[in-house]
């Protein structure tokens, strides 16, 4: 393995037969190489070795890129999704309430696993449910009409020992269409069904929140079935439906206005903020 | 900013795939990192130094998922027993001499640690330079270099040991340091 020319300036080593096969040689230096391989079968054979188990390595794993690329590692559906996620100011003002220690809020992601059982993210998926099972049921969606509003809203105010109003999405074009009590794993709930002049449902629901008392909207799906949910002082409300999430959003902002805790009730929530503020400083 | 994103890591979908699997051998295992690796990208891609190469940047992101999925199932005493291995994994090769060959390089490159592994695919698979893979794995050249020729040994001795006589037809040439 010593038989090297005086006259190769600089000694050929292993290294240099990786990099040789490599292709990351520069000119003179594979040439340099190239003339000790030619004069020694060793390193011609140690070439031959390392150049064949890189085919064999390129051939045993080629056909893995030619396979089709499955749909959730579509970079341009990654790249909506991540656009969606960043689209709300809200996250913002989350992000503001975290660092100021303000608020119960468990986590911006509806994806976010360490969310506490019964939060936001739990709200939003008892939603879902229950859309899945009564919005769909077209014998019997509701326990009680709108005619019966008034006994509906004792009944379902009582349940979740808090006043409670039917929000009012007849603007944009849903009606009314009655509600019922529902059962979660985090207590009762109510539900008010919503219908368009197509016969599209939308459901409201809502109930006590012990966890992540005050959450910014968030967008939530389970591909079918999806919306929006948020909490409020306590109360926790998710919009839900079928349609597309640009349709839903400004549905649930008309719900989340109407159901803002009124000046009667206490200070409005910012000012609130801004007391707490004060405090800390 | 989206287009850039979308054209410069497009291409390399599907070569990320190809790391994943020779690194993790299962193909839903593979793809999940890969899944996990793309949303870090769209989601740190304005935080990217300047200049700072795309496929190195990548790969990087890559190689730090698989080791750490390989350590917590190291952790967990994960083992994909070789009877257990999809055989498709590594499928489409054009004959069965050529899978059995194929299959056996698969279970030789299992033999080696996992630095030696990531080295040999980058370099060997990828095309990517031993500069590119010092940066990706944040080591200096010159242990990219080492862990190549011992992975490259290695591997060697594992396939020799696989092959036995049958598949190199004259004596397989044994790779020896030269100094």
């Amino acid at each position: 393995m010593s038989t090297m020319s005086s006259n190769t300036p600089v000694p050929i080593d292993e290294a240099d037969l990786h990099a040789y096969v490599d292709n990351a040689l520069d000119a003179a230096r594979r040439k340099e190489v190239q003339d000790y391989i030619d004069r020694n079968p060793q390193a011609a054979q140690a070439v031959a070795a390392l150049s064949g188990q890189r085919q064999l390595l390129r051939s045993a794993l080629s056909s893995i890129a030619d396979e089709p690329i499955p749909q959730r590692l579509s970079l341009s559906n990654l790249i909506r999704e991540r656009r969606q996620q960043r689209r709300w100011p809200w996250q913002m003002a989350a992000a503001v309430f975290l660092s100021l220690g303000i608020g119960a809020i468990g986590g911006l992601s509806l994806r976010d696993r360490t969310a506490p059982a019964g939060g936001i993210s739990a709200l939003a998926g008892e939603a879902r449910a229950s859309y899945a099972v009564y919005a769909t049921d077209n014998l019997h969606p509701v326990e009680m009409g709108p005619q019966q509003r008034a006994e509906l809203l004792s009944w379902v105010s009582s349940k979740l020992n808090q006043p409670v109003t039917v929000p009012d999405l007849t603007p944009s074009g849903y009606r009314f269409s009655g509600g019922r009590v529902v059962a979660t794993e985090h207590g009762p709930a109510a539900m008010f069904l919503y219908e368009a002049a197509d016969g599209t449902r939308l459901a409201v629901v809502m109930r006590r929140m012990a966890h992540e008392t005050d959450t910014p909207m968030l967008q939530h799906s389970d591909g079918h079935v999806g919306g929006y949910a948020w909490a409020v002082r306590g109360l926790g409300f998710s919009l839900v439906g079928t349609g597309r999430p640009e349709a839903l959003h400004p549905l649930a902002d008309e719900v989340r206005r109407q159901v803002q805790p009124t000046p009667s009730t206490g200070a409005n929530p910012r000012s609130r903020a801004m007391q707490r503020v004060a405090l800390l400083e | 900013m989206a287009s850039d994103l979308l054209s410069r890591v497009q291409p390399l979908i599907a070569a990320l795939r190809r790391y994943a699997r020779g690194m993790l051998r299962d193909r839903d295992a593979a793809d999940d990192l890969v899944q996990d690796c793309l949303e870090r990208v769209v989601s740190h891609w304005d935080e990217r130094r300047d200049g700072e190469d795309t496929r190195q940047w990548v790969f990087a992101i890559a190689h730090n998922l698989a080791v750490t999925k390989l350590r917590q199932d190291a952790r967990r005493g994960v083992h994909v027993a070789i009877e257990d291995v999809d055989e498709s994994a590594f499928m489409a090769s054009p004959s069965q001499e050529h899978r059995i060959r194929h299959n056996e390089l698969m279970r030789a490159l299992d033999t080696l640690p996992q630095d030696q592994r990531s080295v040999i695919l980058m370099v060997s698979v990828e095309d990517l330079s031993y500069a590119e893979v010092a940066l990706a794995l944040g080591v200096p050249i010159g242990t990219v270099m080492s862990r190549l020729a011992r992975g490259r040994e290695r591997l060697q001795r594992a396939l020799d040991g696989e092959l036995g006589r049958m598949a190199r037809p004259q004596g397989a040439p044994v790779l020896r340091r030269m100094k």
